[in-house]
């Protein structure tokens, strides 16, 4: 039997497609000039401050392994969970969407444990995110 | 938290800021310094014109540096990014600066 999972906000990043809870995706920013972190791990991009508020940006094809894109990150989008605030970097924002299927973890260790697919969208295969679990993931250094 | 008064340090386009109670000397560099180009993937090699910022115990070797007199709020350092050299960020002219602690540099050389 497949299920189905309710609002999702799918977006590109690189060659994927990815979807978080849209009830945890606060907003989607287009990013201005980005202050490097000295010593910060590579998917770090940088940080930028959003009303006051400092939000580190997370390049998620770095994250995964997977090719960048050729051009520079414009937009990302904003998750906000009880650990802190976080931005992923989006190619495009495709909008949200019900996502299909019986997606299991894409992996059982590394970021891959937090992300789950495929589940099936309008737009294509998605694996979404599990942001509390992506975050926590960041905060112990990725 | 604030910073009562900076050394804001440059590295090639970087910035990062040093809190000017930690800072004991300004210097010409010593063959042993350390450059803080490093942090940043810039390399070993610094310009002729560099100096040494040095704190008890630890100095790091960086382009230019500027005293900063005013004092500055502290933006916290979000909690997901793991860096062992940076305290928080401070606002220098609509510009978030990092805010590094040379003793946390110290204990990991960059």
């Amino acid at each position: 039997m497949r299920d189905a999972l309710r609002g999702h906000l799918v977006f590109a990043c690189g060659a994927g497609l990815y979807g978080v809870p849209s009830e945890l995706a606060s907003e989607v920013v287009n990013l201005p000039t980005l202050t490097r972190v000295p010593g910060a791990p590579a998917h770090v991009l940088g940080v930028f401050a959003l009303r006051g508020e400092v939000l580190p940006v997370i390049d998620l094809t770095r994250l995964l392994g997977s090719p960048p894109p050729e051009q520079e990150w414009k937009r990302a989008v904003v998750l906000r969970v009880a650990q802190g605030v976080v931005a992923l970097t989006a190619t495009r924002v495709l909008g949200v969407a019900s996502l299909e299927g019986n997606g299991g973890p894409l992996g059982n260790s590394g970021v891959q444990q937090h992300l789950k697919g495929p589940f099936q969208a309008p737009a294509g295969d998605v694996a979404t995110v599990d942001p509390e679990g992506l975050v926590a993931f960041l905060a112990r250094g990725g | 938290m604030t910073l009562d008064g900076a050394v804001l340090c440059q590295v090639g386009p970087f910035r990062f800021a040093l809190a000017a109670h930690d800072v004991s000397s300004i210097e010409v560099p010593d063959a042993r310094g350390v450059y803080a180009g490093r942090w940043f993937g810039l390399g070993d090699a610094w310009p002729q014109t560099a100096r040494s910022v040095r704190a008890p115990g630890h100095h790091v070797v960086v382009d230019t540096v500027e005293v900063h007199g005013a004092t500055l709020p502290v933006l916290a350092m979000p909690a997901m990014v793991a860096s062992h050299l940076v305290t928080g960020f401070v606002d220098v002219q609509g510009a978030l600066v990092p805010v590094v602690s040379l003793a946390h540099a110290a204990e990991r050389r960059p």
